[in-house]
């Protein structure tokens, strides 16, 4: 298992999906299978770059989890999992699915 | 010579009008002659969103071996707010009320740009703006960076603590809006259209959940800050605010896009998620 602090790759924030594109191409060169990506000090994510992760992510070969996500990053994470559905329905109905 | 005249007023349409005016001058003189003297000196008073446009153009001819030559601003003070926000060519150190001219090309880092100015803002800048304008600006810039093809681009910003306002202007010199609707077959009746489809969720990009920075930016704008945006891009230019709102073709083109920005600081703590979510 490898740990990654994010902070050390973008800053306090992390914004575009050209920079997340490039930390994927950088993390599959990565010996080890199973990777954790710290997000201590990483305060916001942007819209564009949460779905960058998301889909990043899920077309990985890597095992991938994640820690220390502030609310602010978890929410947009956790939105963007879910945006089919909410497109169609209310913010307050999509808390319930986070 | 191009002598720039710029009127002495606050209406951002006004003076953009003028700047993008004198900058096709430019680009004229330096296709006749391959090099131009720019005077400044009756300069009286620019707006922050024509400082950059015109520090932009600028720089660009600088960092293209253009030889160019500036009569700087016989106003002293005029001369000494250029210098104080980095103009022409940036450089300028951060200020208490401002971040000076930013510029950034295609080969940097724009991640780590953007991160700078808003580690900066979020020290000078009223609380209860929340993540509303780190959101605005990450949309913003990584819009420029997928979609714009630019070469050269500039942001800046400036705080006016007492009124609690904040103006940010960016601008990149890549293929406009409605150039970019064109290479993808995106139907649209003029370029100030084109300019709506885009801030109303339309996307070049295939995927069904693109499209949602710009509109989510917008509702952001309108109903969080309180604030008004205007964005000119080829022929097109728009408003989208409470008090301003128009949407007129352009006589000039500005090669590129030019966003620039207006917002209060809000009465409560701005929650994004508010509007991130919700879009289209």
């Amino acid at each position: 298992m490898k740990e990654i602090f994010l902070f050390n790759e973008f800053g306090h924030n992390i914004i575009t999906r050209r920079c997340m594109q490039d930390f994927f191409e950088k993390i599959s060169k990565h010996k080890e299978d199973k990777l954790v990506l710290n997000f201590s000090k990483i305060e916001f994510i942007s819209r564009s770059c949460a779905d960058e992760y998301i889909k990043s992510k899920n077309s990985s070969l890597k095992n991938i989890t994640e820690s220390n996500l502030n609310k602010n990053v978890s929410d947009m994470l956790s939105v963007i999992t879910h945006i089919p559905t909410l497109t169609k329905i209310g913010y307050n109905e999509c808390l319930e699915y986070s | 010579m191009v002598i720039f005249n710029i009127s002495n007023s606050d209406n951002i349409l006004v003076q953009i009008q003028d700047c993008i005016k004198s900058i096709n001058d430019i680009d004229l003189e330096i296709e006749n002659t391959k090099q131009c003297i720019v005077d400044l000196s009756g300069l009286t008073w620019l707006l922050p969103c024509s400082i950059l446009i015109l520090g932009n153009k600028i720089n660009e001819l600088f960092q293209n071996n253009i030889k160019i030559s500036i009569v700087p601003p016989s106003d002293d003070k005029v001369r000494q707010h250029l210098e104080k926000l980095g103009f022409p060519l940036g450089g300028a150190l951060k200020g208490d009320t401002y971040y000076p001219i930013t510029y950034f090309t295609a080969y940097d880092d724009i991640n780590k740009t953007v991160n700078d100015l808003i580690d900066h803002l979020k020290k000078q800048i009223h609380s209860n703006f929340g993540s509303g304008v780190t959101y605005l600006l990450s949309e913003l810039s990584d819009n420029i960076d997928i979609h714009s093809n630019f070469s050269h681009a500039a942001v800046m910003a400036q705080y006016f603590p007492k009124k609690n306002k904040l103006d940010l202007s960016i601008i990149d010199n890549g293929i406009s809006v409605p150039h970019n609707f064109e290479k993808h077959g995106i139907k649209f009746s003029d370029d100030c259209d084109a300019i709506k489809k885009a801030m109303s969720g339309t996307s070049t990009k295939k995927e069904a959940d693109r499209g949602f920075g710009l509109s989510s930016s917008k509702r952001i704008i309108l109903e969080g800050l309180n604030g008004e945006m205007f964005v000119f891009s080829r022929n097109g230019a728009i408003s989208i605010g409470q008090e301003t709102d128009f949407c007129e073709i352009q006589k000039d083109a500005v090669k590129g896009t030019l966003i620039n920005m207006r917002f209060k600081a809000p009465k409560e703590p701005l929650d994004i998620n508010n509007y991130t979510y919700l879009t289209m």
